[in-house]
This record gives C-alpha cells, sequence and structure tokens, in this order.
C-alpha cells in the first residue's frame, strides 16, 4: 500500500498507513512525550500526554492511537496541545505522593521527567489522598500503588507479552488499580515474577527488591544473562562496582525484547553473595598431615597447576588427564580450555557438564538435520502456523522461550501439548493430549505423537510433496505407521482418541514448530521420542519452512557454543570428528600442533577411570560435579580417588573443597566474551563490573596457564583468541565484529534427503514395579536454573519461600494420606527412595500430575534430588537420569 | 384467539408493578370469575404504558376507557358497574390538572393525545409474552418483507431514506452504520444490541423491552440480514430483571416460529440472538466496553478507529443499535423510510421517546415528533410543575447531559438544536427541576455519579471527574474561593478534549452547562456562601424566618426527629441541637420562611 503523507510541525512527512502519528513523528525526530506507550505493546491510549492538534478539524487526538490520514496537518507542540498536557500531568501530580527524594525511580521517574519538561510545578489543586496498598513482603517486587498512574503497562505487560495473567484491573474511576486475583499478595497470586512490569512502570509504583542499596544507579551498561540459553540483553545498574540492579537492555532485536525472567531480573544479587572465590587456593598440608586450602597468588597457583600437570602426564600418561569445561563460560574460554587439553597436555579427555544437560540433544537434533537447521529464531516460533509442545518445560527451563509460544497462540496459532503433567503451557489453551485413562507412563510421549502421526496420515494432513522429496524412508517407517489403528495408538496411550483427533485437525497441512524439552534426551525413552517427532516433522514439511521445525531451548547459557568450541571428548571446534582424519588434519594445521588421535572420555567415562584410578587429574572450570551430576556419592568417591584436581571457578562450593587448586575466576557481566543461544545468535558483551578480589576473567587464567605450561602463543587480549576462532570454525567467522552475530550454517537450507527413523515401540525402561511404585521426574522450576549453582546464592531467591516440595498427585497423596495433612496447614514431610538413594523433604499435592507420577524439582536444597539418580544411566547413548522408579515412605 | 367483549389492558410494566398492579390483577381475575364473565372479558397484562405516575392504570378495549391508580378495593364497583353495566366508573378516571374535569377515554388525555406512538406503537395494545398479538398487529411483515422481497442494499437505502438516527445519544445514522458494516468482507459478522441503558432517570429502553421486546428482534432480524451477520447478542442489564424475561420469552417464541434460527422463513438467512447479561458498569454503555465486556473482559473502552463497523466484537465487523433504534426498524421496512422521514425536522427524523421525571406532574414515558418544543413536551404533555413550583431547568441527556433554563424551552427536539444549547438528546433521559433544585448540588449529584462510573483508563476522566467532584462538593460546603471556578472551567475543557471516550468527553457537561446558564448561583455559593435554592445544608442556618412565617405548622409536622417546637399561632422554632439537617422542613414549607 502507497505511504501516507501528511504534515507534521509543518514538516512533510510520509508513512505506512496504519502507523500511528506517534510512530510517524518519532520517525522523523519529533518527540512526543508519553507515560503509556511502549513499542512492544498495542496501542492503549491511556495516559492521553501524547495529545496532538489537527489543524483541520481542530480536534485534538491521541497520537499514540492516531493512525496517519492524508492530508493531516499535525502539532505536535500547540500553545493548545501544552496547555491540556500540562493539565493532564498536573492532575497526576497533585494526587501523586511527594516523595521523589526517596523513591527507588529517582530521577528515572518518566512522570517526573514529563512534569519538568512542560513546566508543572505547582498544581494549584486541593490535597487528594489516594491511599493504596503498599507491599514490601515478597522479596522481588515492591509495589507502592499510591504512586501509580494507570498507564496499565503492567497489566499489559503481563497479558500480551508474558502472558500470565497475574494482574488485572479491579474497580472503577478514581480507586482502579491492577491487583491479583481476590486481591492477594503477589506471591500467593500466578505471578512468576519476571519483572516486565517493573521494568516498565514509568513511576515508583513498580520497584526492585533491594535491601542493599536505594536509589538510582550510577551507570547502565548492556550485557547478555548468563543463566538460562535464551541468552536474553540485560541492562545492568551499577553503582560502586555492583550489580544493584537488572532491566532488560534497551536495544533493539534482542532475544527478549522487554521481558525478562525471575532469575535474569532477580538473582543476579548472586554476584554479590559472600561465597565468592576471592583469591587462587592451594591445598596445604600441615605438620599433622592436616590439609587446608591456602590463599596465594595467581603465579605461584598456576605454577603448581602447570607443574602437577605436567608431572602426571609425564608419569601416567596424556589419558590420565581429564578436562571439565563449563556450558556457562564463554566461547573464548572454551575454546582455549579445550586447545589447551588437547595441544598442552594432549588429550581428548574434554567435555562439559552439558554433556548431562542439553548436549545430547542439540548433537541429535544437528545430527538428523544434518546441520541445517542450527538457526532457529524465536521470533519464528513466535510467528509459527502450529506448535506441538512436546514435554516442554520451557515456561521454567527457558521463559523467554515460553512467552513466544504463549504469544503465537494469542496470535491464533493452534497449540498441541503433549505432556502427561497439566504445565502451564498445557493449561494455556489448544489441545492437551494425557494419559486420561492409564497407558505406561514411560512410553507416554512416543505413544502419543504416534497416535497423531498415524490420525495425520490417515486424515491426508501430511506434505506428500515434501516427503516424496526429501524422506528416505529406509526403515519402512511410513508403511508400518500407516498400518497402525490411530485410535489403538491413542488408547494405548491412555488418550481419549477424539483429542488426538481434534489436534490432528488443527494441525492439519500446517507447518509446525517443534518445542521439545532441553532435558528430552536425558529423559527415559528421549532418543526414541526424539525420533517419532523427527518423523513427524518430515512428513509435514516442517523442516522446510522458516517459522516452523524443531526449536531446541537450551538450559544453560553457553551449551551451544560449548559444543560449537570443540568441548566434547570426539569432537575438534566446529564439530569436526575426531575419527574423520582430514578434519582432524585440517585443525591441527591451523593449530601446527599434533591432536591426539584417540576420542576422549566422556564425563561418565571420566568418573568410572577415576574410580578405576586411572584417571589422575581433573581440570574442572565452571562446574560444580557434586551439585549437578546423578549420585553425587558416587561422584564424591571417585574425585577423592584423583591425585590433582583444580577447580577454576567463580563460587566456593563441594567440589573446591575436594580440590588442590582452586582458581577464582569472573561470573559473566566480570568479563568480556560471547554466548552462543539456543537460536544460533553469537552475543558478545563486555564486562560491567569487575571481579571482586583478586578474581580474573577465566579467558586470562587460562592464558596465562599456558604460558606457564610453556605454549607459545600469548593470549594477551580476547581478540587474540577471537582470531583463531574465526579461522578454525568456519561457522564463526564474524564473532567480535558486532554485538550480535548469527552462527553460519553451511551448505544449501535444506540437503537432499532426511532418513526416517524406524518405527519405536518402546522398551518398558524404568516402568514402575511393586518395590517402587511411582515414577519420579526430576526436572526445573523456574526459581533454580538446572543444578541451582547461582540461584541457590541469589539471596532473593532463597528469600523467596519456594522450597522446591515433592509434587505429589492427588490421588496418590489421598491414598498415602498427605493430602489430609496438607490441608492441616503444614506440608508433610516424606522420604523419597529410589534404587539409587533416598531425599527427605516435605510434599505437596500438584493437581496437574497423573496418579503414579512425582515430580522432583531440582535446585532446592542444593540440588539433593541428584541423590536419587543413576549416575550409570549417563552412560552414553543415556537411559535417563530423570526419570526414576521410586517409593514413598512418611514421615 | 376468540374474541372477548372486552379486554382490559392493565399495565404490567416495572412502575405499575411497584404501585400495586399486581394484587389488583389478582382481585380483578377472582371478581370476573365470581362474576362468571371469564369467556368474554380478558385481561391482558401488558408492558409499559408510560403513564407511570398515574400507575397502575388499565385501558378498557374497544372503548379505549382509561383508568387510574387502581386499588384492590376498587375492583367490585369497577366490575359491577364498568364490565357489567356498561358504565363508566368516573371516579377512577384521569383528572386533568388544569380544568379538573375527569377525562375517559385514553386518546383524549392530553399526556397521550400529543403524543405518536411508533417504536411504542404496541406498549398496552398487546401481551409482549405472546408472539401472536405481536404479529397480529403487524409484527415480522417487515422482517418478512426484507428477507424476502429486499437485498441488503435496499434495506440499507430504505433505512437512510428514514433518516433514522441512532437514539443511544450520539444520533449516528443507522443506515449508514449499516452500509460500512456490510460493506466490509469477514467470515461471521455481529448484530448486536445496546440494552444497557444506565443514566439516572432514564427507562426508555427497559420499557419498550418489556412492553414490545418482539419490536427489537425483528430490527436485529433487519439489520443482520443488511449487513450479513449471522449472530446477534443482546447487551441487557441485570437489574432489569422483567426485560430479561420477556427478552428470554420472545427469543424462544421467534425460534419456534422460525423466526430466529436457520432459514428464516425459508430465505435461506440464519440469524439466531442471544441475551448478555451486564453487571451494572454505566461505561459498558459505550460501544467499544460493551464489546469487551461480551467477550468476556472488564468492559473498558479503547479508542477508535479501528470503528466496531470493521473490528467490533472479537475483532469482527459488528453493528450495535440502540433498543428504541431497532424498535423503530420494522415499521420503517414495512411501510418505508419516507413515511418516517414525513414527521421531524431537517435532520431529525420521526419520533423520540423521553422518560420524563423530577419535578413534573405526568411522570412517565413519552414519545414526540422530533420537533415538538421542549416547552410542550414538558407542560403539556408533562403536565407541569406540581405544588405550583416554579420551573427551573430541565437536565437533558442523562449525567452527560446538560440542563436548559426556562428561556430556552422553545427549543425543538432535534439533535443539532438541543447540542446548540449545551445539552444532547442523549438516551432521552429529561430531568425537570422545579425552583427548589440548587444547580451547584445537581451538577455535584451528576458528577459524583459520573467520578463513580468513571472505568480509569484514561487520565482526564479519571482523575479530572473525581477533581471537578471534589472541588464542587467544597463549593456546595461553602469552602469555595473564586479561583474554584476557573478551576473548574479549566480542568471542564481539558476533560471534554483529551478523554478517551464518550463518557469522559462528556463527563463536564453538568458543571459546563449549570455553569453557563447558572453561574450566578456558583457565585452566591462562592463569595455570598449562600445557596439561593437551599439545598446546601452547609449554608444553611436552619432557623426560621419570623416575617415570613405563617405560623402554619407544616413543618413541625415534617421534622422527622422532632427538632421543632411549634404551637398553633405561634412562629416555628428549630432546636439546633436536635437538628439533623435532612431539610424536610425546607421542603414542606410553602412560605420560604426557613433560612
Amino acid at each position: 500500500m502507497k505511504n501516507i503523507v501528511l504534515t507534521i510541525n509543518g514538516k512533510k512527512v510520509s508513512a505506512p498507513p496504519g502507523t500511528s502519528i506517534l510512530t510517524a513523528a518519532e520517525k522523523n525526530g519529533i518527540a512526543i512525550p508519553t507515560l503509556c506507550s511502549h513499542e512492544e505493546l498495542a496501542p492503549y491510549g491511556a495516559c492521553r500526554i501524547c495529545l496532538v492538534e489537527e489543524e483541520n478539524s481542530g480536534r485534538l487526538m491521541a497520537s499514540c492511537v492516531t493512525p496517519v490520514a492524508p492530508e493531516m496537518t499535525i502539532h505536535t507542540d500547540s500553545p493548545r496541545v501544552k496547555d491540556h498536557r500540562k493539565n493532564i500531568v498536573r492532575l497526576m501530580i497533585a494526587e501523586h505522593p511527594e516523595s521523589c527524594i526517596v523513591c527507588n525511580k529517582g530521577n528515572r521517574c518518566e512522570l517526573r521527567r514529563v512534569a519538568a519538561e512542560l513546566g508543572v510545578a505547582e498544581t494549584r489543586l486541593y490535597p487528594m489522598p489516594n491511599h493504596k496498598p503498599f507491599e514490601t513482603h515478597n522479596p522481588f517486587i515492591v509495589r507502592d500503588l499510591a504512586k501509580c498512574i494507570l498507564c496499565g503497562k503492567c497489566i499489559r505487560a503481563d497479558h500480551e507479552r508474558v502472558a500470565v495473567g497475574a494482574i488485572d484491573y479491579s474497580d472503577r474511576g478514581f480507586s482502579s488499580r491492577p491487583v491479583t486475583l481476590h486481591e492477594m499478595p503477589l506471591e500467593k497470586s500466578r505471578c512468576t515474577f519476571c519483572g516486565t512490569c517493573v521494568s516498565m512502570c514509568p513511576t515508583g509504583a513498580l520497584s526492585t527488591h533491594n535491601t542493599f542499596f536505594t536509589g538510582t544507579p550510577e551507570t547502565e551498561e548492556t550485557t547478555i544473562c548468563g543463566f538460562c540459553g535464551a541468552g536474553c540483553s540485560l541492562s545492568l545498574g551499577v553503582s560502586d562496582n555492583r550489580v544493584v540492579e537488572v532491566n532488560p537492555s534497551p536495544d533493539r532485536d534482542t532475544v527478549n525484547g522487554a521481558t525478562l525472567c525471575v532469575r535474569g531480573h532477580f538473582a543476579h544479587d548472586f554476584l554479590l553473595s559472600p561465597e565468592r572465590l576471592l583469591h587462587p587456593l592451594v591445598r596445604e598440608t600441615d605438620e599433622e598431615g592436616n590439609t587446608r586450602l591456602a590463599p596465594t597468588g595467581f603465579d605461584a597457583a598456576l605454577s603448581t597447576v602447570a607443574g602437577r600437570l605436567a608431572d602426571i602426564k609425564r608419569r601416567n600418561g596424556e589419558e590420565s588427564i581429564g578436562f571439565i569445561g563449563s556450558a556457562k563460560c564463554t566461547n573464548e574460554e572454551n575454546y582455549l580450555f579445550q586447545k589447551i587439553a588437547r595441544v598442552i597436555f594432549g588429550t581428548n579427555n574434554i567435555t562439559s557438564t552439558g554433556a548431562a544437560g542439553g548436549h545430547a540433544l542439540i548433537r541429535e537434533v544437528a545430527e538428523k538435520t544434518k546441520g541445517t537447521c542450527r538457526v532457529r529464531r524465536l521470533s519464528s516460533l513466535e510467528n509459527a502456523d502450529a506448535i506441538v509442545a512436546v514435554l516442554s518445560d520451557t515456561d521454567h527451563a527457558v521463559p523467554v522461550a515460553g512467552y513466544h509460544i504463549k504469544r503465537a497462540v494469542k496470535k491464533g496459532a493452534p497449540l498441541v501439548v503433549i505432556d502427561p503433567y497439566r504445565s502451564d503451557l498445557a493449561a494455556f489453551g489448544g489441545v492437551w493430549l494425557h494419559p486420561e485413562k492409564g497407558g505406561k507412563s514411560g512410553a507416554f510421549g512416543i505413544d502419543a505423537i504416534n497416535a497423531l502421526t498415524a490420525r495425520l496420515i490417515a486424515e491426508g494432513g501430511v506434505d506428500r510433496a515434501f516427503m516424496d522429496r526429501y524422506a528416505n524412508d529406509e526403515h519402512g517407517w511410513l508403511p508400518a505407521i500407516s498400518a497402525k489403528d490411530p485410535d489403538a495408538l491413542a488408547k494405548q496411550a491412555g488418550i481419549a482418541p477424539e483429542r488426538v483427533k481434534q489436534a490432528a485437525s488443527m494441525l492439519k497441512n500446517r507447518k509446525i514448530a517443534f518445542v521439545p524439552p532441553c532435558d528430552l534426551l536425558e529423559r527415559q525413552n528421549g532418543k526414541a521420542l526424539l525420533d517419532a517427532l523427527f518423523n513427524l516433522a518430515l512428513i509435514t514439511g516442517a523442516l522446510g519452512d522458516k517459522n516452523a521445525g524443531i526449536f531446541i531451548p537450551a538450559l544453560e547459557n553457553n551449551a551451544v557454543g560449548a559444543l560449537d568450541m570443540g568441548c566434547a571428548p570426539d569432537m575438534l571446534p566446529g564439530w569436526r570428528k575426531i575419527s574423520d582424519a582430514s578434519e582432524k588434519e585440517s585443525v591441527a594445521a591451523m593449530w601446527e600442533a599434533a591432536i591426539p588421535e584417540k576420542e576422549g572420555k566422556d564425563i561418565h567415562a571420566m568418573i568410572e577411570a577415576a574410580e578405576a584410578g586411572t584417571l589422575k587429574a581433573l581440570y574442572i572450570m565452571g562446574e560444580n560435579p557434586l551439585r549437578s551430576l546423578p549420585d553425587p556419592e558416587r561422584v564424591r568417591g571417585a574425585l577423592k580417588k584423583l591425585d590433582f584436581i583444580v577447580v577454576q571457578d567463580i563460587l566456593q562450593n563441594r567440589t573446591t573443597e575436594l580440590a588442590h587448586v582452586v582458581l577464582p575466576g569472573a561470573a559473566f557481566a566480570e568479563k568480556q566474551g560471547s554466548f552462543t543461544n539456543m537460536e544460533g545468535r553469537i552475543q558478545s558483551f563486555i564486562p560491567v563490573v569487575s571481579p571482586p578480589g583478586d578474581a580474573l576473567p577465566d579467558w586470562a587464567i587460562l592464558a596465562m596457564l599456558a604460558r606457564k605450561a610453556g605454549y607459545p602463543e600469548h593470549y594477551t587480549a580476547i581478540e587474540k583468541i577471537r582470531q583463531e576462532i574465526r579461522r578454525v570454525v568456519p561457522s564463526y567467522t564474524a564473532l567480535g565484529s558486532h554485538r550480535q552475530e548469527w552462527v553460519k550454517q553451511n551448505g544449501s537450507e535444506i540437503p537432499d534427503s532426511f532418513p526416517l527413523a524406524p518405527l519405536h515401540t518402546p522398551g518398558t525402561g524404568s516402568e514402575p514395579d511393586e518395590k517402587f511404585p511411582f515414577i519420579a521426574y526430576i526436572g526445573s522450576r523456574r526459581w533454580h536454573l538446572g543444578a541451582g549453582t547461582r540461584t541457590a546464592r541469589s539471596a532473593r531467591i532463597t528469600a523467596s519461600g519456594r522450597t522446591g516440595e515433592i509434587e505429589i498427585a492427588p490421588a496418590d497423596a489421598m491414598d498415602l494420606g498427605i493430602a489430609n495433612d496438607s490441608e492441616n496447614g503444614g506440608k508433610p514431610i516424606i522420604r523419597l527412595l529410589s534404587p539409587f538413594g533416598a531425599i527427605e523433604r516435605a510434599a505437596a499435592v500438584n493437581q496437574g500430575l497423573p496418579k503414579g507420577h512425582i515430580f522432583v524439582p531440582q535446585g532446592f536444597y542444593g540440588n539433593d534430588a541428584m541423590q536419587i539418580a543413576d549416575f550409570n544411566a549417563l552412560k552414553p547413548p543415556g537411559s535417563g537420569w530423570r526419570n526414576v522408579r521410586v517409593r514413598i515412605e512418611k514421615m | 384467539m376468540n374474541q372477548a367483549r372486552l379486554e382490559l389492558m392493565l399495565c404490567g410494566g416495572t412502575g405499575c408493578r411497584a404501585s400495586g398492579s399486581h394484587p389488583f390483577k389478582d382481585a380483578l381475575a377472582a371478581e370476573i370469575t365470581r362474576r362468571e364473565l371469564d369467556g368474554e372479558i380478558r385481561i391482558v397484562e401488558t408492558g409499559c404504558n408510560g403513564f407511570c405516575a398515574v400507575g397502575p392504570v388499565m385501558l378498557v378495549l374497544p372503548e379505549d376507557v382509561f383508568y387510574q391508580k387502581l386499588r384492590p378495593e376498587d375492583v367490585p364497583e369497577l366490575v359491577e358497574e364498568h364490565l357489567i353495566k356498561g358504565k363508566v366508573v368516573e371516579r377512577l378516571l384521569y383528572k386533568d390538572p388544569g380544568t379538573k374535569k375527569r377525562i375517559p377515554l385514553m386518546h383524549d388525555i392530553p399526556f397521550f393525545s400529543n403524543q405518536m406512538f411508533w417504536a411504542m406503537r404496541n406498549k398496552g395494545y398487546i401481551d409482549p409474552e405472546k408472539i401472536d398479538e405481536y404479529i397480529a398487529r403487524d409484527g415480522y411483515f417487515g422482517a418478512a418483507r426484507a428477507l424476502t422481497e429486499m437485498s441488503p442494499e435496499m434495506i440499507i437505502e430504505e433505512v437512510k431514506t428514514s433518516g433514522l438516527r441512532g437514539r443511544g445519544g450520539a444520533g449516528f445514522p443507522a443506515g449508514v452504520k449499516w452500509e460500512f458494516a456490510s460493506k466490509t468482507q469477514s467470515d461471521i459478522k455481529y448484530t448486536l444490541c445496546n440494552a444497557d441503558e444506565g443514566d439516572p432517570g432514564a427507562f426508555m429502553d427497559r420499557s419498550i423491552l418489556e412492553a414490545d421486546p418482539h419490536a427489537v428482534l425483528e430490527g436485529m432480524i433487519i439489520a443482520a440480514r443488511a449487513i450479513g451477520s449471522s449472530k446477534g447478542y443482546i447487551y441487557c442489564r441485570t437489574e432489569y430483571p422483567l426485560a430479561l424475561a420477556r427478552l428470554g420469552l420472545a427469543i424462544k417464541q421467534a425460534r419456534e416460529y422460525g423466526l430466529l434460527g436457520k432459514d428464516i422463513l425459508g430465505s435461506g438467512f440464519d440469524f439466531d440472538v442471544e441475551i448478555y447479561q451486564g453487571a451494572g458498569a454505566f461505561v459498558c454503555g459505550e460501544e467499544t466496553a460493551l464489546m469487551r465486556s461480551i467477550e468476556g473482559r472488564r468492559g473498558m473502552p479503547r479508542p477508535r478507529p479501528p470503528f466496531p463497523a470493521h473490528k467490533g466484537l472479537f475483532n469482527k465487523p459488528t453493528v450495535l443499535n440502540n433498543v428504541e433504534t431497532l424498535a423503530n426498524v420494522g415499521q420503517i421496512i414495512l411501510h418505508g423510510g419516507e413515511r418516517y422521514a414525513s414527521v421531524g425536522t431537517e435532520t431529525s427524523k420521526g419520533t423520540k421517546v423521553f422518560a420524563i421525571s423530577g419535578d413534573v406532574n405526568n411522570i412517565g414515558l413519552v414519545e414526540v415528533p422530533m420537533g415538538i418544543t421542549l416547552r410542550k413536551m414538558i407542560f403539556e404533555i408533562g403536565g407541569g410543575i406540581p405544588k405550583k413550583r416554579k420551573f427551573k431547568a430541565v437536565q437533558l441527556g442523562g449525567p452527560s447531559g446538560g440542563c436548559i433554563p426556562e428561556h430556552l424551552l422553545d427549543t425543538p427536539v432535534d439533535f443539532e438544536e438541543i447540542a446548540k444549547v449545551g445539552a444532547i438528546m442523549g438516551s432521552g433521559g429529561v430531568i425537570v427541576m422545579d425552583d427548589q433544585t440548587c444547580m451547584v448540588d445537581m451538577a455535584r449529584f451528576f458528577m459524583d455519579f459520573i467520578q463513580e462510573e468513571s472505568c480509569g483508563k484514561c487520565t482526564p476522566c479519571r482523575e479530572g471527574t473525581r477533581r471537578i467532584l471534589q472541588i464542587v462538593e467544597r463549593i456546595c460546603e461553602g469552602h469555595g474561593v473564586p479561583e474554584d471556578i476557573e478551576t473548574l472551567e479549566e480542568l471542564s475543557v481539558v476533560i471534554k478534549n483529551s478523554s478517551l471516550c464518550g463518557l469522559g468527553q462528556t463527563a463536564p457537561n453538568p458543571v459546563l452547562s449549570t455553569l453557563r446558564y447558572f453561574r450566578e448561583e456558583y457565585d452566591a455559593h462562592v463569595y455570598e456562601k449562600r445557596c439561593p435554592a437551599k439545598r446546601c445544608a452547609a449554608l444553611l442556618d436552619f432557623k426560621v424566618n419570623e416575617d415570613k412565617c405563617t405560623k402554619c405548622g407544616l413543618c413541625y409536622k415534617a421534622c422527622p426527629v422532632d427538632a421543632i417546637v411549634w404551637k398553633k399561632k405561634e412562629v416555628a422554632f428549630i432546636d439546633q441541637e436536635k437538628c439533623i439537617q435532612c431539610l424536610s422542613c425546607f421542603s414542606a414549607c410553602k412560605f420560604d420562611a426557613i433560612d
């Protein structure tokens, strides 16, 4: 459509039809004040500050909600406009508390700014008390609604951006205010404390609950969040070299826009934890044979590390040393780390705990799609034609991805949720496929997808052309599944056949975006489920479409990057297989160094080797295996056998207690580097504060170590590492040239053919039995990221009152006589026993769980949930450590 | 249907029910049975007759004899004299307050003879709970014509010819509105009826729904046909239980008769209607708020464009018409738009229904041709001001309207003319005020209503109406300062120009129009701390003026707390200790003897 030409302040401007006057003016450098408009929220027209005058009609109109029209002659600053604006601000100010001096919004208050711009000081109106609630009880958000100007941003952010629905208006007129259901405190509402409303609030009505800081931060700097794999852009408020406030970055084209989650917004106070490591520590033995970690300098500590490791290598061979990198550290650090392992110490024993947390899924999907679907933008997910979420924990694990799904559904995309649990997403809308009538718990996902697939095939709802062109059915999957009765498959899964029909009719002939959970391959039958999912994606043509395909959430901020950098025993940087001689040679040539022949040990094999005494030393960077791996007692036993452990980390933890040398590293806000998020977006950042004490950026520590160990290259600046990455990793050729880059995909968008996986009839796995009649799932709750190493040190998270009760189905609670107890107020303590261990915790009824299922949230109580998990389930191909048979004992 | 010798059309509207029409009906029915007249005399409970002031009322057909203020004890005489002997019962007839003569026939009573019944043509003549009676009076003939003989374009053309304008207040031409919606392409369109009548003192829509619900349904069917809509909602407030019951029944009957649902009258056209009950928010009468409310969300207006004709309910093209507008549509289609347009003024055609209340003799519902003067409406139809008091002003258009003083009473009923004098036609509420009304106090009353009903979304309305109320209250309480009047004027203009929806844009009208015509009363309150109408308690002395007191003792009788000391032939005295300042004595005193 043709642009519309109009005049604003005597200047001819043009704008596409439908543009608001406000936007058209802003695009042309004419600023109009406003308090309720936000580019990510639908036009609203509440505050009326953005009034402008139209000369021809003489009308005043709110520019944020009035679309441009031909021949309009707009004045944004006429005396009449100013007079009206002044009066509106005067009305606001006259009932606003006179507490600017002690207000947390301080000089960032938009109301104050607008009032100052318009010259409103004295209101000449009578005092009019406006008594509204003041809430400070939760550790995240302070609500002082007397300062609320009813711009509605919080409510709209809640509804439109994060789709939670915790707050809405209550009452009318002067008494109206944003409230939760029944005006309960926020912590008793559905609020997830994402804090999106806090950052949008133009006044001090909503502010961050701070126990250690009041006022306005000195500076605000942009960086990337170091928690989950969404890779949100943050704006960190800094005072006295401390991060005192977090908001979404105002930059454009960020993954999160105006949203964040409770961790990203409020958990960064872990940076100030008293348990931060401040000095290098080396284990000393006193005369009585007691050992202790004593502070020292980096020079001495690194000499010890280089010396001991060289010694062990010389005596026990390269294979006796292992390296565990980190999905939390930067690309540059992981690259340097694996290079040190491979080139200096000559071993491929390099992995990361991403190996137990999401790497398998990323690798499997990359393999299935032949590396062509690396870039999957969340904005594409938001524009999806249809969404199938399978066992999806997105709302808790990667909340920002969850917002994108919900927004897609709000835009009208049909949603099918396959999940035995009534997740937030299952409750959100669309069709929820769940075992209403029994079915095998471990097989539910596969059975459900097979039923849906068979139904779609039966109804001709698949993309024949795409399938014929690309699908290679070497295992005869299509005839096999076509021969099945969809209704029988549905019943096998315990789903009512009509529900599957309904889901199929919604998905028919649509390009589907599939969202598996980030931990899919850590669950029972995960691999078979992924096969079934992939086949469905292939026959519906989802892989060929921009807004469809498989969207893999990543649990940790740099899970993708750590893999790309070659933190894997069988892969060099850039996914080059060690088993591929030519790939290996090309890297060796670039490095001008030999690369060890044999593939190294993965995390499971390293622990077994430590137990067997063949592994002598471990260098652990940014990981806490004693907290994050299954069966921590076994892991502890293995680590205790080692001769030498180096832990490079930011916080004191159980693993540092065992270490011989502890090197204090820097957290994400304290160093330069880059993370690659779940979308394939490489995001570079610079330090916002400096590390505490003597701590140094991890890349700097590694660079010093390399020098100490005699490596000739001197990585004095991060740019030197980046130069090398750009050369060695073809998909990272643009690393560091801009704040944001995308992983480059090699080859054409779609390869010639994809193999269809065979039809799976899942094995029994760990189906419950008489001794352990329940099946537990160890999963995420939004308060903690993964094992909770950092979130558990956040004073706000720990004060939130979220205690991670073991969640039990209502029917089971009734059978166990637990339901009654919890009605009496106190939460009953139970002991949960698996074949591998036991934990004791409070129990709570979760109405969304089917009978026989137990949910154990991770990250709480020092992540004790790992005590019931099976370490051997880590052994490739992995049998799903997150699912485990359990029984309950009442305490 | 057996033809009865006499049909007793007893009003069963809300007003007459309140004044006791049901006990009367029971007594009447029992007496008729006792006298074995069941076969020849039929009692019909109708919807609102309109003459609520003299209720319960009953019309005897075919004779057209009109009885008023009926009590159960009147039954034996009425049956004996009129129903059996055929003699009119004189004492139960309407007495003209001017000539003091009893008038037996309804069409001779000035209240009725000056009216023109189009939208309310069936009121009092049919049993609203019987679809056959509606059909017998040409009901659904217009819909039949629209569905079987006319194209949507022809319907729209006919309505445009009639000049019918929206009766909800804004007066937007109905035909034009339909044309917009008909031209918008969509898989589904909605036809809505706004029955969320909320103005204090307005009950036109309720009465039409109670008396003739099928007329509204017929209008909706025609509107739906014109725009190509298959689904309709009637948004009616919960506070109208009788209207809701009758509407529900009418919808059920219309479905049974094939007038709603699939393939109406074999035309291939599908349309059905549902009732949606509003929960009592005034702002839900605003069209965008009403639609949000039907969507199940909080009723809050949104900016336009997009206009509902393009994106309305559930973001689909929607037309919303008021009850009275729709009630006119069937007859316009049946008899042609030109007949409708033959009545009225240049820009305002047809008739308009008003609810007259306040200080006026004939409180009730009237339908007048457009162009009639306010004076005629208030003094001839309305019967003038009671208790020989003086007319002071009339509030037209509800809280969002304005007051019109005596010297402008010859303003004709016409959208534009009324707007010129600072009021609005509105939905048709007419509140007549006598000289005992304080105009500042009146503005306070309406501002209190408006600020309470503001939805709170936009700043000028939320903050501004509350602020105006605060200032007006201060003036009424004697705390006013000269700058207050300036502030009122300043804020009023801002609220009017900058509010989001119609509620806010008209919210300052009570203050603006009283300031325009009765500024001296504000001045008296502010400068002299005096309330000329003696209604603002804070500005009164509560003392008897000995010169004016006629020692009649009326005040003594009126006082609810025995605060007045009075003996025959003595001047009354008010005991300040006991006085609760309820103003009863002021109302009672005929001689203005209390200060």
